[in-house]
C-alpha cells in the first residue's frame, strides 16, 4: 500500500496543483480599467506617451523603423497610419492635448506624403511588389491611397486645415475611379491582388470625406458593399475573403490579420452588415480559454500559408499575433467589452510589457503593433462623429 | 520538487537581468537591434520564453505540490526518502 501511494501521490499532487493554479492564472494579469468615450485610460496614455516620445526623437525612431523595415517596410507606413488614426482619436477625448497632437499628426502626414513623392510607390511596399507589373496603369497601391487618404480625413475631423482638402480629394477621386474599373469595385495593393483590408479603409476615407466635403459617393459605396456581399464571401464562414483578384477570384480566405479591422471600417457603411462580420469573425477566429483570449489566423475550414500579416502563430492554441492585435479592434469598436478584457489579460500575459517613466511598449509586439493597440484603446468618438454626419 | 521551481525562477532571472526580454520582438516578425544576428536574438528569444512560461506556469506549479505532499505525509504520517 505504502509503495502504492508513494508512486502515485506526486503525478496526484501535480495534477491537482495545476488544476488550482492554471485557472487562477489569469487574476495575476487581469485588467479591471474601465474604458469609456470622454477620457484616456493610463494605459493608453503610457502607450501614447511612447509613441509621442518616438516622434520627438528622431533617432530613436530611427531605430525603430529600421528594425521593423529589415522585414517589413509596410508596417512603417502602417504605424504611421494607427498612430495618427490614435492621435485624432485622443484629440477628439482630450481638446486640451489637441493642438499637441495635431502637430504630430501633421508632421506624421507631411513626411509620409514627402517620402511616397520623393522615394515612390515601392518604399512603402514589399519587395514582391516589383515582381510583375500592376494591372492598371499608371501603377498605384490602394495600401497606400487608401491609408494615405483616411490619415488626411481623420486630421480634418478632428480640425480643418486648408492645405489637406485637395490631397484629400485628388486621393479619393482616384480610387473611387480605379475602383470602378474593377467587377468588384476594388483597387489593386500589389499587382493583380486586391485587399480587403486596404479596400475597407479606402471605403471608410471615402465615407468621411463625404462629410467633410459635402460630397457625394453613396451610390457607390451601395454598390461596393452590394457587390463585396455577394462576390467576395467565403461560403463556409460567412466572412469577407482576405484578397482575390482584380477581377475577384478569391486569393486567400478570411484571415484575422484582415477581417476585425475591415469589419470596424465597414461600420460607416452598413452597420448590421458590419456587426455581422464581426460575430461571424468572433465564432471562427475568437477563442477563450481560462480568462484569456485570443484569435486564431484562419477558421478551421480555411488555412493560409503562415506570412508577415499573421505573424507568429503558436501551435495547439493557433494564436496568432497579428489576429489578436486587430482582435482587439473588433472588439473595442463593437463594445464587447469581455472578449476585449481577456485579450488584454492574454497580453500582458503574454507580450512582455515594458513600463518604464510612464511609458508602455510590449517587447513582444513593434511600432505598429503597439499602434494597433492604441488605436483600439482610443477608437470611439470619430466613427461615431462621421456616422451623425456632423462634425463641427 | 521545491528546488526545481527555484532554479527555474533563478534562470528567468538570469534571462531578465541579461536584457533578453527585448529579443521576444521576433514573435512579431521584427528584430530586437539590426547589428545582432538574427539567428542569435531568436535563440535568446526562445530561452527568455522558456524561462518566463516555466516561472509563471510550471513553478507555482511545483510549489504548490510540494505543499500538497507535505500536507499528505504530515496527515497520513508516512515519509519518503529520497524525496523533497
Amino acid at each position: 500500500m505504502k509503495s502504492i501511494v508513494r508512486y502515485v501521490r506526486v503525478p496526484l499532487a501535480l495534477i491537482v496543483s495545476a488544476a488550482i493554479w492554471l485557472p487562477c492564472l489569469h487574476l495575476l494579469f487581469a485588467s479591471h480599467t474601465q474604458r469609456d468615450q470622454r477620457c484616456i485610460t493610463p494605459q493608453a496614455d503610457a502607450l501614447g506617451g511612447r509613441h509621442l516620445e518616438l516622434w520627438r526623437n528622431p533617432e530613436l525612431r530611427q531605430r525603430e523603423l529600421s528594425r521593423m523595415r529589415v522585414s517589413n517596410a509596410e508596417w512603417d507606413f502602417m504605424g504611421r497610419t494607427f498612430l495618427v488614426l490614435s492621435l485624432a482619436e485622443m484629440s477628439l477625448r482630450e481638446p486640451a492635448r489637441k493642438s499637441e497632437h495635431l502637430r504630430v499628426m501633421d508632421d506624421i502626414i507631411d513626411e509620409t506624403l514627402w517620402l511616397e513623392r520623393d522615394e515612390g510607390l515601392y518604399f512603402f511596399l514589399m519587395p514582391y511588389a516589383k515582381a510583375r507589373p500592376f494591372l492598371q496603369q499608371p501603377a498605384r497601391s490602394q495600401f497606400l491611397d487608401g491609408e494615405i487618404a483616411m490619415m488626411l480625413a481623420a486630421r480634418r475631423v478632428v480640425e480643418e486645415k486648408p492645405a489637406y482638402v485637395t490631397p484629400l480629394t485628388e486621393r479619393v477621386n482616384a480610387m473611387v475611379s480605379r475602383m470602378k474599373q474593377s467587377p468588384v469595385l476594388s483597387a489593386e495593393s500589389y499587382p493583380d491582388e486586391c485587399w480587403t483590408f486596404c479596400n475597407a479603409i479606402s471605403v471608410a476615407a471615402i465615407k468621411t470625406a463625404d462629410v467633410l466635403d459635402g460630397t457625394d459617393h453613396s451610390a457607390f459605396l451601395r454598390e461596393w458593399l452590394a457587390v463585396v456581399r455577394k462576390k467576395l464571401v467565403h461560403p463556409e464562414t460567412g466572412l469577407l475573403v482576405s484578397s482575390y483578384t482584380l477581377d475577384g477570384q478569391p486569393l486567400d480566405g478570411p484571415e484575422g490579420s484582415s477581417i476585425w479591422l475591415a469589419a470596424h471600417c465597414l461600420r460607416l457603411l452598413d452597420e448590421d452588415f458590419a456587426r455581422d462580420q464581426f460575430l461571424r469573425a468572433k465564432k471562427e477566429l475568437g477563442r477563450e480559454l481560462m480568462g484569456f483570449a485570443w484569435s486564431r489566423e484562419w477558421p478551421t475550414s480555411w488555412r493560409g500559408p503562415l506570412d508577415i500579416d499573421s505573424g507568429a502563430v503558436i501551435p495547439l492554441l493557433e494564436a496568432s499575433a497579428g489576429g489578436s492585435g486587430l482582435a482587439f479592434v473588433g472588439a473595442s469598436s463593437f463594445g464587447d467589452h469581455d472578449y476585449f478584457a481577456k485579450l488584454q489579460t492574454s497580453l500582458d500575459f503574454a507580450a512582455f510589457p515594458v513600463q518604464k517613466q510612464g511609458r508602455l511598449r510590449y517587447s513582444a509586439s513593434n511600432q505598429v503593433g503597439d499602434a494597433v493597440l492604441l488605436y483600439a484603446e482610443v477608437l470611439g468618438p470619430m466613427w461615431d462623429k462621421i456616422k451623425s454626419g456632423k462634425l463641427r | 520538487m521545491i528546488l526545481r521551481a527555484l532554479l527555474i525562477v533563478l534562470s528567468f532571472a538570469i534571462c531578465h537581468a541579461l536584457g533578453w526580454r527585448e529579443h521576444t520582438t521576433f514573435i512579431s516578425g521584427s528584430q530586437a537591434d539590426v547589428v545582432v544576428d538574427r539567428s542569435v536574438s531568436t535563440l535568446c528569444a526562445v530561452a527568455y520564453m522558456a524561462a518566463y512560461f516555466g516561472s509563471v506556469l510550471i513553478a507555482p506549479v511545483l510549489l504548490l505540490a510540494a505543499i500538497l505532499i507535505n500536507l499528505w505525509d504530515r496527515v497520513s504520517g508516512m515519509t519518503f526518502k529520497h524525496e523533497r
